[in-house]
């Protein structure tokens, strides 16, 4: 694998050696406003010294509840100063699902506008950006292990059991994608500026942000909650953006919608599900002159473990477009029964290196399943079992092929079956359900659909409207199913399973 | 997709056809039959994606901006197609 050299490898101090460098640069636009290396720096370091003083420090996690801003960002960098890792998550999550994850942290103080209900830690509120701060008591930022081995952040993700897992990642394997020169995936930097539309929730959130802010570049938020074609446009045009991240369902949806809405771009980076053909050869027809990158990875490798820059050629390949090599810091090893197995040949994907998370906040039990220790080509290796199945080409080029279990992505969101399924079931007045993904037109899921039974005696039987109100009270909107059936039974393979299949076909 | 008869000629439809071509997006986006007026985007399982591309046709059909977040925030189809009227006539924004 690369290791990149010469970067700090903690993203608050590769942040800080850029605005030494270059304090007048432009770090963060948003709309008329704004701030630049030096004022978020100082920005960030004023807010730190407030949030160590409500306890903010390491082995805390600090929830940071604000929408994408230059607020949020700063925000972000004072909790990494403290020494603490960050939680962003969505204020739109319904209440309940909120409090419990918040309760999950015992955080010492959460960012925000307003406490969210049903927890009980201090709030604490940026000030408006324009009030000047008090110049005195700055701390550096408390010092943390040059290697990048502390958390960072947590990101939160669809488990099995009903509950989100809490993946907690460290510095380095932010750092890790953004090498200084050549050495990275795409061309990051001074001179380069990036959209930010994801989700702060997200890892992507990560490669929009501290892509640029960790190698000198501006990262552009998109205003609103969604991107959409003609304000990608605007900020081309307006800010000079030069870098878009978009998952493959919005990539085809604006690729559909407004095909020439990327004009202006420099690269475009897609994927977090299967690239649809058709779209990858309309765009690549109107835009040669743009580098369209497809990114595979999950979030316990953060962001990406390989990418691909896709070409005409790519669409005829028989398997789909490949996901490519490593990233910077990353192994692939596609593996089966503890082996790794020949190029050509599918098996289990495999992820090593600086990427890695540390593991599940409060699961010890998930934690050992996905992260285990082998002995690879005779090295003590760390790995992390993605469940994903796939091969290497014999340019050692890799190809993605599927699941090994029944996790789908949904517009980019990772969803869980069984999750959905978990709450469903705690509903009263159902008997039995199965979550079913739906195939959208396009190689990727477009959505789940929900089939149950009513619970005998429960007069009168559950509605499937009404049971998709409770469900949208208890789940983020993406993991609420599209469509709820009632059935008099389920269908069940002879193995006993639910039969998806048959349920998918009607 | 129904690109042909959304690169309508410039001046775009009148208000009183725009309920119409409002409701064939719709159609078009949910992979619904019609609209009925007195459900909302959440009755027929919207999904933001689907939200998303509804405002980016009415965009295209109609040159005024629809944030996704409205098709949510409507509690029918009527509704709906009462704010987009609105926006389009420059009372609100």
């Amino acid at each position: 694998m690369t290791r990149p050299s010469g970067t700090p490898r903690l993203i608050h101090e590769a942040f800080a050696r850029q605005a030494a460098r270059r304090p007048a640069a432009t770090a963060v636009v948003c709309g008329e406003r704004t701030l630049g290396y030096g004022e978020l720096d100082a920005l960030a370091a004023g807010w730190a010294d407030a949030l160590a003083a409500l306890g903010a420090g390491p082995g805390t996690v600090v929830p940071v509840l604000l929408p994408r801003s230059p607020e949020l960002v700063a925000a972000l960098l004072a909790v990494l100063r403290c020494g603490a890792a960050y939680a962003a998550l969505d204020p739109k999550w319904p209440g309940r699902r909120l409090a419990d994850v918040i309760a999950s942290l015992a955080p010492p103080v959460v960012v925000g506008r307003a406490r969210p209900d049903g927890t009980d830690a201090p709030l604490w509120s940026p000030p408006p950006l324009d009030v000047p701060l008090p110049r005195s008591g700055r701390a550096a930022p408390v010092p943390a292990p040059a290697d990048g081995s502390s958390p960072a952040m947590v990101f939160f993700t669809s488990g099995t059991s009903g509950s989100p897992k809490g993946v907690l990642s460290p510095h380095r394997a932010t750092t890790r994608l953004f090498p200084e020169g050549e050495a990275g995936f795409a061309a990051f930097g001074a001179g380069h500026a990036m959209v930010q539309a994801a989700p702060a929730s997200w890892d992507a959130f990560g490669l929009e942000v501290w892509s640029m802010l960790t190698t000198g570049g501006t990262t552009v938020i998109a205003e609103g909650d969604h991107l959409m074609p003609h304000r990608l446009r605007a900020l081309i045009r307006r800010h000079h953006v030069d870098t878009v991240w978009l998952t493959a369902s919005l990539f085809n949806l604006f690729v559909d919608e407004d095909p020439g809405c990327f004009t202006g771009l420099g690269q475009v980076i897609t994927g977090g599900e299967r690239l649809s053909v058709p779209h990858v050869r309309a765009f690549l027809a109107e835009h040669r002159d743009i580098v369209l990158l497809n990114g595979y990875g999950p979030v316990e490798s953060c962001v990406f473990a390989t990418t691909h820059r896709v070409g005409a050629a790519d669409c005829a390949t028989p398997t789909g477009i490949p996901v490519g090599r490593p990233v910077p810091g990353t192994d692939v090893l596609v593996m089966d029964g503890g082996e790794r197995v020949p190029r050509g040949t599918t098996g289990e994907i495999c992820l090593a290196g600086d990427g890695l998370a540390h593991g599940y906040l409060g699961d010890r039990a998930a934690t050992a399943a996905a992260f285990v220790e082998l002995t690879v080509d005779g090295v003590r290796t760390r790995l992390y079992r993605t469940g994903d199945l796939g091969f290497e080409d014999d340019a050692g080029v890799l190809h993605y092929r599927g699941r090994k279990d029944l996790q789908v992505k949904v517009a980019g969101h990772r969803v869980e079956p069984g999750e959905i399924e978990a709450h469903v079931r705690e509903v009263p007045g159902v008997r039995d359900c199965v979550a079913v993904p739906v195939p959208g037109p396009d190689g990727s899921y477009s959505g789940v659909h929900l089939f149950y039974t009513a619970a005998p005696g429960h007069e009168p039987p559950l509605e499937p409207r009404t049971l998709r109100a409770v469900l949208s009270r208890a789940l983020p909107a993406y993991l609420v199913p599209q469509r709820v059936h009632r059935r008099d039974s389920l269908p069940y393979t002879k193995q006993g399973k639910p039969d998806r299949t048959a349920l998918a076909a009607r | 997709m129904s690109d042909r008869q959304l690169s309508a000629p410039a001046p775009g439809p009148t208000p009183s056809g725009l309920p119409a071509e409002i409701s064939a997006i719709w159609a078009d986006v949910l992979e619904v039959d019609s609209v009925a007026g007195d459900l909302s985007f959440y009755d027929f399982g919207g999904t933001s994606l689907q939200a998303m591309r509804i405002c980016a046709r009415i965009e295209r059909l109609t040159g005024r901006e629809v944030a996704p977040e409205l098709l949510f925030d409507a509690d029918t189809f009527e509704d709906f197609v009462a704010d987009v009227l609105r926006a389009d006539d420059g009372t609100e924004r």
